[in-house]
């Protein structure tokens, strides 16, 4: 169908949007701002889906969506864009598929790659609003500090077990995530560790659709210097104010070198960069992938040379790896905290940083120096 | 001299910390938010680790303010979840 961008609204859209139009807040050209707008979501998880869902069918005309991940059977609980038949597909691409079934007039991109420091910038010019849906604090830092820099507004929320965190930063120079919690965390206290209530993510989802739809439309007071908690137990909701806090402030440059990593004392990492000079002197080292089965990119050097997590020697030079950094460093915790594995690495990035950082590396030649078992199930 | 009744409300993580979401926690007149805070580590060690932010009657607060009787104060945790 085609997508009628700057065009005005056609009959069908007029008709599909009646129920908009006819609020004297939105209108005819409430409409038009709707289908004008374009709005960047970070995370096709429990929040992202209410949100990407509802601002596909309000008419949002720009939909970005990014997740490196893939769908898994314990996601269907709560991301309710998923079905059993997406399992093992890449959450942006199916988010993509789902919402564009739901709103056809509409143009949806989804980036199916991790958020980075090497990304961001370029990623967030191209949108004017950015939906914070991510489940890491890692995530929520560089979304907050690539905001600041291309001055565009973050539509927040966080989940808890059965609670709920709303707001809206750095909008129109207010209060940014750092302002409430200025350094990041040292643990992730995540859905996937801690437990959530399904309908917790669609409540708090569509209260964050509001809020995009609220600053699109310019109407209402959007929770920015505000913080909405929800507690779906007790059925009790707050406000609570938040001030700005001047922050020092930094250039692209010093965004690049910023370290955005969850501190962590336990957790030893080791960059792309510094691995592939180790194997380059031929060292003997042991990789072990912790992502599920199918998840791409292969890198081929990496695949040769993984091993079994019993056949893990706790002396050798390991290195856990996942996708952005994220899972590899939970493995990593477990494995030093069960089995006191010392010499173990976390590739700083994952596979995502190994792929960006060494474009064109070519490390086949290093895997003959190195004495372990090989596997030749590699893909690429 | 007369008390203070602080009611002090725990979000997320920190009311599995104090096995309560909402407590009234008497002070004497005119003591600080410190003096709370003090009071609140006491009784509940693991908040020593724990990061928290304080609100004051409903605002983000890092002054150290004189609590008034009937004040309310939340320790409220960052949520990673999404």
């Amino acid at each position: 169908m085609a997508k009628n961008k700057n065009m005005g609204l056609t009959d069908q859209e007029k008709n599909r949007y009646s129920r908009h139009i006819l609020l004297s807040e939105i209108g005819y050209i409430g409409q038009e701002k709707l289908q004008k707008a374009k709005v960047l979501i970070i995370g096709a998880g429990g929040l992202g889906c209410p949100v990407l869902q509802y601002l596909a069918a309000a008419g949002v005309g720009k939909i970005g969506v990014v997740d490196f991940d893939v769908v898994e059977e314990s996601n269907l609980q709560r991301q309710i864009l998923f079905t059993h038949l997406s399992l093992g597909r890449n959450k942006a691409i199916v988010a993509k598929e789902k919402a564009t079934e739901l709103n056809p007039h509409i143009c949806i991109e989804a980036y199916p790659e991790g958020l980075n420091q090497h990304n961001a910038i370029t990623l967030f010019k191209d949108y004017d609003i950015i939906v914070d849906a991510t489940d890491n604090y890692e995530s929520r830092y560089l979304i907050n500090d690539a905001s600041i820099l291309t001055k565009k507004p973050i539509a927040f929320a966080s989940i808890y077990k059965y609670e709920g965190q709303i707001s809206v930063f750095n909008y129109k120079d207010g209060p940014s995530y750092r302002c409430l919690f200025p350094e990041s965390p040292v643990e992730n206290n995540n859905c996937s560790q801690v437990g959530v209530l399904g309908v917790l993510a669609g409540i708090v989802g569509s209260l964050q659709a509001n809020e995009v739809i609220k600053l699109i439309l310019h109407i209402g007071q959007p929770l920015s210097g505000k913080i909405m908690l929800i507690n779906t137990l007790t059925n009790q909701t707050r406000l609570i104010d938040l001030k700005k806090k001047e922050h020092t402030p930094f250039s692209i440059k010093e965004f690049n070198k910023r370290d955005f990593s969850t501190p962590c004392n336990l957790i030893k990492e080791i960059k792309p960069k510094e691995l592939l000079e180790r194997l380059k002197n031929g060292q003997k080292i042991q990789f072990v992938d912790v992502r599920s089965k199918n998840e791409q990119p292969k890198i081929k050097i990496l695949e040769q040379l993984k091993i079994p997590l019993s056949d893990i020697q706790k002396d050798t030079f390991t290195v856990v790896y996942c996708q952005s950094g994220t899972r590899s460093r939970q493995a990593l915790l477990s494995l030093q905290k069960t089995a006191h594995y010392s010499n173990a690495y976390n590739l700083k990035g994952g596979i995502f940083a190994w792929v960006s950082e060494l474009p064109n590396t070519k490390t086949e030649h290093y895997v003959n120096r190195n004495t372990h078992k090989k596997k030749k199930n590699t893909i690429c | 001299m007369k008390n203070t009744n602080i009611t002090v409300n725990y979000f997320g993580s920190i009311a599995e910390i104090t096995f309560c979401r909402q407590e009234v926690i008497v002070l004497k007149e005119n003591q600080s938010m410190d003096k709370l805070h003090d009071v609140l580590l006491k009784k509940y060690k693991p908040l020593k680790t724990a990061i928290y932010k304080f609100t004051h009657n409903q605002t983000i607060t890092e002054n150290n303010p004189t609590l008034k009787d009937q004040d309310e104060i939340a320790l409220l945790p960052p949520f990673a979840g999404g």
